[in-house]
């Protein structure tokens, strides 16, 4: 080997080295593999049991998050690809209401409808465009302020709740949240400064909640002083919902309440349980969330208060597929709370999470 | 309207009394319509004559339920929607009461056990909800828990799913499972009927004690007021 030719060689290694450094996988590659076969199971398990007109569960809500599964998946499913996919489409589309929302009942009009649009959006066909805003105003219509008799310094200010009252709430906050993300609803609209607001009544922090039973660990509360799992404790749920809602709403990472929940996040990192709620209940929608927000905030590993890393996509994946069924499902099988009993659900969001995951 | 000597006065003190019974249910509870159709019911039933004129008194508190509900300000689709579902809630409370004077002993306990009844049957997503979760009920018996609580009907009629409400939704896990209304209109005509039902039993009841000699013959006991 000449002198120059060794000279190039080293050269092209330490160029490479910091550029190969850098690019460090996020995930592990063979797990990678394990967990898209884990989705392609899931996917599997839906196709087994879609109803003859596309739907899943008689739900538009669950038909929706299931289309949204095979959708983002990484087959690229496409309404070209056959009446799996078309169906649904139809299915949620004949649900569409006079008012914009998507629904087939009263009931859960927000979830429906948000998760409708997050179906027909990642369709990325054109055509869906006027439905999907007409759903975008029927979301933005439920905000509660003062068309509905409400002041900014009530506590239930700029929330959404499930559309059958006037009763806002986090949890659908961050799915109206999603789908007006998703859809690219007007960002200058007032929607998102009014959400900030009930957002900001929703967190453990003093500094920016004007309640008085606000604490300081950072995390989120199912609404304004109230939380399922027992006053306004902080849980592992409404923390991941409310970190997506924050940076949905296009708050900056390094913002103080950003940094308040990822805090309070590193402080609870956990997949053995929905940390702060003390029993099963919404343990996978905690599943769900938990693999939206840390896609969302986009670090591939998080460093908990003790000082441990954890690769979270590694970590989520291998509790994915340590719990997942041999029909490829998922299913809470300790609590039926908010639906969790139902394996199209929850197959269909735990697909969902995995999605994310692997991208 | 009521048998038995009620005066033109006394329907009046009625009236008055079932109006501030609204006005405060709806002061103290909500704003919601559907709990004023409940205060009115509440009211009806609490205030009901001894051998209630049944079909008249019902219609008094359809008419009373509707016209305050409009009058608090809900649109008239909605103001006469409660008001019917109201009327045949009514309708049957009142019938159940004067079947339930016929039959009991006491008939003075008549409208207390059918106010209880009344009250577990309302609250039952409340206090049946905890073993409907825990055993895991399925959606059929979920929605018949939901469908027995008159409550769910006025919701149902004034479109809203107070099961979410923040009170009934911290109380109850039944608002975070997968549940149905019943239709609001097939459960006000199943109200009516029921209320036709006991209206005929206790016909038959008196018919037979009629025709019964000594005083299983004579007609039942009025309350002392």
């Amino acid at each position: 080997m000449s002198r120059l030719t060794a000279l190039a060689f080293a050269l092209v290694i330490v160029v490479a080295a910091p550029a190969r450094g850098s690019e460090e996988p996020k995930m592990d590659p063979a797990l990678r593999s394990k967990a898209k076969r884990a989705i392609d199971g899931g996917l599997h398990y839906l196709r087994g049991t879609q109803a003859e007109n596309g739907s899943w569960s008689d739900s538009v809500g669950i038909t929706a998050i299931a289309l949204r599964a095979y959708l983002e998946s990484h087959r690229g499913y496409s309404e070209v690809d056959g009446a799996f996919i078309s169906r649904p489409l139809s299915f949620i589309l004949a649900h569409v209401n006079p008012d914009g929302s998507i629904g087939e009942t009263n009931q859960n009009r927000n979830y429906n409808t948000a998760v409708s649009i997050v179906a027909l959006q990642a369709t990325g066909n054109p055509e869906y465009k006027r439905v999907v805003e007409r759903a975008q105003r029927f979301l933005a219509g439920l905000q509660v302020d003062e068309g509905e008799g409400y002041d900014r310094s009530h506590a239930y200010y700029g929330g959404i709740g499930y559309g059958g009252d006037e009763r806002p709430d986090l949890s659908n906050q961050y799915m109206a949240i999603e789908a007006l993300r998703a859809s690219s609803f007007d960002p200058d609209s007032e929607v998102w400064e009014r959400a900030l607001l009930f957002l900001s009544r929703c967190q453990n922090r003093s500094e920016s909640n004007d309640q008085e039973w606000a604490g300081n660990d950072g995390g989120f509360t199912y609404m304004p002083g109230y939380s399922p799992h027992g006053g306004t404790t902080s849980y592992g749920g409404m923390t991941h919902a409310g970190l997506i809602s924050l940076l949905f709403a296009g708050v900056d990472k390094n913002d103080p309440r950003v940094r308040a929940a990822y805090d309070w996040i590193r402080a609870n990192y956990t997949l053995e349980e929905n940390p702060g709620s003390g029993n099963a209940q919404g343990q996978y929608y905690y599943y769900t969330v938990f693999a939206k927000s840390m896609a969302a905030y986009d670090e591939a590993v998080v460093v908990s208060t003790e000082g441990v890393e954890h690769n979270w996509r590694n970590e989520f994946a291998e509790k994915m597929l340590s719990l997942q069924n041999e029909d490829g499902s998922w299913v809470n099988p300790d609590s039926s709370r908010w639906w969790e009993g139902d394996k199209n659900l929850i197959t269909a969001r735990i697909a969902v999470a995995l999605n994310l995951t692997v991208r | 309207m009521a048998s038995d000597g009620s005066t033109a006065s006394t329907r009046a003190l009625h009236a008055v009394v079932l109006l501030v019974c609204v006005l405060s249910g709806t002061a103290v509870w909500s704003e919601e319509p559907f709990f004023q159709a409940a205060a009115v019911a509440t009211a009806a039933l609490l205030l009901l004559p001894e051998r209630p004129p049944v079909l008249a008194w019902s219609a008094y508190a359809a008419l009373l339920a509707g016209a305050s509900i409009g009058l608090l300000g809900a649109p008239l689709p909605a103001a006469v929607s409660l008001g019917v579902g109201t009327g045949a809630l009514v309708l049957l409370l009142a019938a159940a009461a004067r079947l339930a004077e016929s039959l009991l002993p006491e008939p003075r306990l008549a409208i207390p056990c059918v106010a209880v009844v009344a009250g577990l049957l309302a609250m039952a997503p409340v206090w049946l909800g905890p073993a409907a979760e825990a055993f895991d009920w399925p959606a059929a018996a979920l929605d018949v828990l939901v469908a027995v609580s008159p409550l769910s009907t006025l919701a149902a009629l004034a479109e809203v799913d107070y099961l979410r409400g923040a009170w009934f939704y911290a109380h109850t896990p039944v608002g975070s499972l997968r549940y149905g209304y019943a239709g609001p209109w097939t459960m006000s005509v199943g109200y009516a009927l029921c209320g036709a039902l006991c209206l005929a039993v206790d016909r038959v009841v008196l018919r037979s004690r009629a025709a019964q000699p000594g005083d299983r013959g004579k007609p039942p006991r009025r309350r002392v007021t």
